[in-house]
């Protein structure tokens, strides 16, 4: 009999994690800031579901936020809200989303961010009068439709283990 | 049991705190730079650092651009080659059929030429169809219902005699062609006088003079034109030019071979002769 088996190793998590730091900095060229995906916040929600024990922390999540946010000239503080929301919402999912069918975990996906961005923009259009873009929210949420493109690229692993 | 139990639950209150520092720490954040400005000077520095990362990568995105350019302009200039090719085409259809309708204007004013220096009656007709056998020539023409045209007239164009009328129908008119086998045309050597008979030969824009003694004076280049004999056709009207003189064989007359000044196969109008035409109206070196 033979098993394929996925190899999650904190290099894979800190590539992974970088290079969507830098996408979430500079952006994707030719697409608008305010639909752009933030594909730090797709790759952390991916790990802090599927991670285990590797999943990252709160801290860590805080950090990366600070570190969106000032390298990407935004509002400190907002990015690290966003991504604490994410890990906590992974808490208190992950072992239900890692059971679910793909269907569902793209729709669970879509939804999360859908919320997460309107809690945000809410906060901000209430307290500081700041205008809502209807296109991010909904930019948002389709997003979350390449969740199963992010499972296939960031985790593939053709290492087989042979049980006897 | 009572250990593990309360371990889990010291796990989940540290997480909510934690995670409540966190979201705290937070919202200061958000409310410092919105309301203070606190991380302005922060946000500018690495601004300039941002500049400057971009003006050292500036020259690979140049090249990039220039790679991409080189590449969409190639597939553009192909694509631009096709267009240009498919419009060269429409225009070379359009110059052939100008180049034909400037030939004929060209035809038109020789034959309005013509009528003007005339003092005889002259009337335009149009070739609407013409002979496909090798055996017949003619033509048919379409000319004002009210021209006094008449089956014997002769048709002519600016080179010279082009053929006769047989028959006419209201406002066509059935012309045998001079180089028809079964026309003829009294003639008159231009330079001696002689006159003779002139007979078609079958051949397009080839005729016969024929019964001509081997005596009489005829040379090559000799124009024959018509010579109004009975006064029943116009006198002057160039018929064609001498190309061969040769004696033929058990016989004792020339075989003269004469091209006709008209070409009637390539042109689209004609003048009908409907009455005498005086003497300068064709030029007699045609």
């Amino acid at each position: 009999m033979t098993v394929y088996r996925t190899n999650i190793t904190t290099k894979k998590i800190f590539f992974s994690i970088s290079f969507g730091m830098i996408l979430s900095i500079f952006g994707l060229s030719g697409v608008s800031l305010i639909i752009s995906p933030d594909v730090l916040g797709l790759v952390l929600f991916y790990w802090a579901m599927v991670g285990g024990d590797a999943r990252p922390k709160l801290g860590t999540a805080f950090v990366l936020g600070c570190f969106v946010d000032i390298l990407s000239g935004q509002i400190v503080g907002l990015h690290s809200l966003k991504y604490l929301l994410l890990v906590l919402v992974s808490m208190q999912f992950d072992n239900r989303f890692r059971m679910s069918t793909p269907l569902h975990k793209i729709t669970f996906v879509m939804i999360t961010f859908f919320l997460v961005e309107l809690l945000l923009s809410g906060l901000l259009s209430l307290y500081m009068s700041m205008p809502l873009f209807t296109e991010r929210l909904i930019a948002a949420g389709v997003w979350g439709l390449i969740w199963p493109l992010m499972g296939f690229l960031i985790q593939k692993d053709y290492s087989r283990v042979v049980v006897k | 049991m009572p250990l593990a139990t309360s371990t889990i639950k010291g796990i989940k209150f540290s997480f909510f705190f934690r995670l409540f520092v966190y979201v705290s720490f937070a919202l200061t954040l958000i409310v410092l730079d919105t309301k203070k400005q606190a991380f302005n000077p922060i946000k500018e520095k690495l601004s300039d650092f941002d500049v400057l990362i971009n003006e050292k990568l500036s020259p690979i995105k140049t090249y990039t651009d220039g790679l991409y350019a080189h590449f969409s302009s190639k597939a553009e200039i192909a694509k631009k080659h096709e267009e240009l090719k498919q419009k060269q085409l429409v225009t070379d259809v359009q110059l052939q059929r100008l180049s034909s309708l400037e030939n004929r204007l060209v035809e038109l004013e020789e034959l309005l030429n013509l009528k003007l220096k005339s003092n005889s009656s002259m009337f335009i007709a149009t070739v609407i169809d013409a002979s496909d056998s090798p055996y017949e020539q003619w033509l048919k023409v379409r000319f004002n219902v009210n021209a006094p045209i008449s089956a014997g007239d002769y048709v002519v164009n600016g080179d010279g005699l082009a053929g006769q009328i047989l028959s006419i129908n209201e406002d066509t008119g059935l012309v045998r062609l001079i180089s028809d086998q079964r026309a003829s045309v009294h003639v008159e050597v231009l330079r001696t006088g002689f006159r003779a008979v002139l007979f078609g030969s079958g051949e397009y824009g080839l005729l016969k003079l024929k019964f001509v003694p081997e005596s009489v004076d005829v040379k090559e280049g000799d124009v024959l034109i018509t010579s109004g004999i009975g006064d029943q056709y116009p006198f002057g009207v160039p018929v064609g030019k001498v190309t061969s003189v040769n004696k033929e064989i058990a016989s004792s007359f020339s075989r003269i071979i004469v091209k006709t000044s008209a070409d009637p196969n390539s042109e689209r109008d004609f003048l009908i002769l409907t009455d005498l035409v005086s003497d300068d109206v064709f030029s007699p070196e045609h």
